[in-house]
């Protein structure tokens, strides 16, 4: 009987429309040509559930956390302690932190600039003529853009130590301020370019320019020979590792797309699905990116938050693949910014003030600090469509994939085991006393099975992946029965045929791809 | 228990490979396309007797001075016999030259002797000679059609299991040829099975010897029989 290979271990393609690709893959990603679980995350410290966190930055020569919740900015120590160092004006949005050589932590809102020093643990906004917009250090100076409406938002400053508490900017005379050129262009941001020395690169919003510090009173001079002709949809989505700086980029001619340079050389991730995708998204300001290394996988994970979109993607630069990141109820993924931080890696929650330790050896979103399980993250893959060439109709007779099983936590006494629970009543205080096999009857008990019991939900689609079935699950071995064979038969008859798969449980899964044995 | 027409067409389609148990439902269209199929099914066995796993018996009321009589659904007479007073009578079946083609006196009525069977669309017409000079209570033992279905029938009630499971595979058979899809093999086997039990073994091959006498050839039946002895040899 004819086979045809299923593509269970595969990215997000972003098909325009699903007819051309509903490939997509959530909450999981490839590692050796296989799909594995994407880190879960657990809350290891909650200050305040009611606003949101806005940026969490590592001092490395501090040797602590600077996390901004709300108004309120914290000193978080080793073992995840928190110390309420200062207060902003602001009380939303993203803000940007970066640190330099004189125990200063620059904080920018989009309102005011706030130095925070950690060896006087004073936190004092700075008056700046214009709200700055963004932050970043570069060789002892801080690099600080305005926010769009500022008098000359296409300039850029360098802000030097002033005193212990105050940073004060060079004078123009002695390369204190720069503007983008190239186009009549705002400046969103300057950020140094990682591995590229004394190279910086100043984005606006239709146009992008590498600045190479020179020294002298010169400071900057800006690269005659190559600008980037993309500029950013918003700051937060710019980001940086090892070698490159990313962001999603527009210009004055061009919807958005993601962009990535080095300094030399610029490149976008482009292709027809995703740039679709991109053009889709309603409110791209709503937005927040960042780096992230996990298994050795660096991940570039961008989130769109606004409810009308409600998306995060995460581009693999390993296996230059996307895929779909959610939460544990398909909602945007809540990371902001992340840091490693005591061989550990945290972010900042967009949903509230909190910091998740996020990790591969974490399985589920824990919501409560301190608890070992939590809500089950949907791990889905929508495979590609099967079609014959000539569009004739076929039977699909058999479904089988391969799967690590066997390895979860859910132990085989409980695979069919009823829990229940019940209200027990006793009179004037007095001990209730059961002998062996003697039942003791409760009243307005409920009972429950077993919930967690790991599966794997199929659903199909027969019309071009519009519409996808009821799932069919098959429930998964208990712990240390690793043999298995997962397969479904007898899925009708079809001339284009899509498999989604969902897993849950409590459980890493590991998947390889999949047979479907077809008859014509 | 009761097993309904719909559940027999489901049934075949999920068997047939053509429609999923476990994630499609069988839609409208092909449930009514479904008991189309079966009825036609059914109505195969009409030509093919084999497979019809049940006789059936007919009360027929032979009037006097009448000859034919339509009977509906009528496949095939094993026996014919009527009873006259306590005594059945048998009427010998004559095929078709010797009923129709030898001379004989017509307009005579008597006690039957010979009875030959026409197909006929929706049943057949049975011809009986002498035409009965009395209305005479008969009862044929033969094979009827089987009755067609419609959406919601209780099929337990007038067939076996293992029938109401041979249909299954055979509607499944059908309606892979109707999507131009292969039989699936264990449909086939299963098929072929059930066709050659109900075949065999329902309706077993008469195998009985009946010796005849090649000196002696029975005529149509004279005017002295029916006159002499009512037309009745014991």
């Amino acid at each position: 009987m004819p086979q045809t290979e299923i593509k269970c271990v595969g990215s997000s393609t972003f098909g325009r429309y699903p007819k051309i690709s509903l490939e997509k893959t959530y909450n999981m990603f490839i590692s050796d040509e296989w799909l594995v679980s994407y880190p879960g995350f657990k809350k290891v410290l909650e200050l305040n559930a009611a606003v949101e966190g806005r940026g969490l930055f590592h001092s490395i020569r501090g040797g602590f956390l600077v996390y901004v919740v709300g108004a309120s900015i914290y000193k978080i120590t080793s073992g995840v302690g928190s110390i309420r160092v200062g207060t902003l004006n602001s009380e939303t949005g993203e803000v940007f932190i970066d640190e330099n050589l004189s125990s200063q932590i620059c904080i920018v809102d989009g309102i005011d600039a706030y130095i925070y020093n950690w060896n006087l643990e004073s936190v004092t906004a700075q008056n700046f003529t214009s709200a700055p917009g963004y932050v970043s250090y570069h060789n002892s100076n801080f690099l600080i853009t305005s926010v769009p409406s500022a008098a000359l938002p296409q300039n850029w400053y360098v802000y030097k130590y002033s005193t212990d508490t105050t940073i004060e900017k060079l004078a123009a005379n002695v390369g204190g301020t720069f503007s983008i050129q190239t186009k009549p262009d705002v400046c969103l941001a300057v950020h140094r370019i990682p591995g590229r020395g004394n190279n910086v690169i100043a984005i606006g919003s239709a146009v992008a320019e590498v600045y190479t510090q020179v020294g002298g009173t010169e400071n900057y001079r800006r690269n005659a020979s190559f600008n980037i002709n993309s500029g950013c949809v918003s700051v937060s989505t710019i980001a940086y590792a090892d070698t490159m700086v990313c962001w999603l980029g527009q210009n004055e001619s061009n919807s958005p797309t993601i962009m990535f340079t080095n300094g030399a050389e610029v490149q976008n991730l482009s292709s027809d699905g995703i740039d679709f995708q991109l053009q889709e998204i309603v409110h791209p300001e709503d937005s927040t990116a960042f780096f992230y290394r996990q298994d050795g996988h660096l991940f570039y994970q961008l989130t769109f938050f606004n409810a009308a979109d409600n998306l995060t993607l995460v581009y693999d630069f390993n296996t230059q693949k996307f895929f779909h990141i959610t939460d544990s109820k398909l909602n945007y993924h809540p990371a902001r910014q992340v840091v490693y931080f005591e061989e550990k890696t945290y972010f900042a929650s967009l949903a509230e003030g909190s910091i998740y330790q996020m990790d591969s050896s974490i399985i589920t979103e824990i919501n409560t600090v301190g608890d070992t399980t939590g809500e089950d993250i949907p791990r889905i893959r929508i495979c590609n469509t099967v079609r014959q060439r000539t569009t004739l109709p076929f039977r699909v007779n058999l479904f089988t994939f391969v799967m690590e099983q066997g390895v979860n936590s859910f132990p085989k006494l409980l695979v069919d085991a009823v829990s229940c629970t019940d209200i027990m009543i006793t009179e004037d205080g007095g001990t209730m006393i059961s002998e062996a096999s003697v039942e003791m009857l409760g009243e307005e008990g409920v009972c429950a099975t077993n919930v967690e019991r790991p599966c794997v939900d199929m659903s199909v689609s027969k019309n071009g992946a519009q519409t996808f079935s009821n799932s069919v699950r098959r429930y998964l071995n208990a712990q240390g029965n690793f043999r298995n064979v997962i397969n479904w038969h007898r899925m009708g008859f079809a001339n284009e045929f899509t498999i989604q798969l969902r897993f849950s449980g409590m459980q890493r899964f590991v998947i390889n791809d999949g047979v479907a044995e077809i008859s014509t | 228990m009761t097993y309904t027409v719909n559940q027999l067409v489901s049934g075949a389609f999920y068997a047939s490979g053509i429609v999923s148990r476990e994630f499609e439902t069988v839609s409208g269209q092909q449930l009514t396309d479904g008991i189309d199929w079966l009825n036609e099914v059914l109505d195969e066995k009409t030509v093919d007797m084999d497979l019809i796993p049940y006789e059936s018996t007919y009360d027929l009321t032979l009037l006097a001075g009448v000859e034919e009589y339509y009977i509906a659904d009528l496949i095939e007479i094993d026996t014919l016999t009527f009873t006259l007073d306590t005594v059945r009578f048998s009427v010998q079946k004559t095929p078709r030259d010797q009923y129709f083609g030898v001379n004989r006196v017509n307009g005579i009525s008597s006690l039957p002797v010979r009875w030959y069977m026409e197909r006929e669309l929706g049943g057949a017409r049975v011809y009986i000679y002498f035409a009965p000079n009395d209305t005479y209570q008969a009862e044929i033992k033969g094979i009827f059609r089987l009755s067609s279905v419609a959406q919601g029938d209780d099929l337990s009630t007038t067939l076996d299991t293992f029938y109401t499971t041979y249909l299954r595979y055979a509607l499944a058979a059908k309606i892979c040829d109707e999507y131009s899809m292969p039989v699936p093999m264990g449909v086939d086997k299963q098929l072929n099975k059930y066709q050659a039990l109900i075949s065999k073994r329902s309706r077993p091959l008469d195998l009985h010897i009946r010796k005849q006498s090649t000196l002696h050839k029975p005529g149509p039946g004279i005017w002295a029989q029916a006159s002499l002895y009512r037309g009745y040899m014991p």
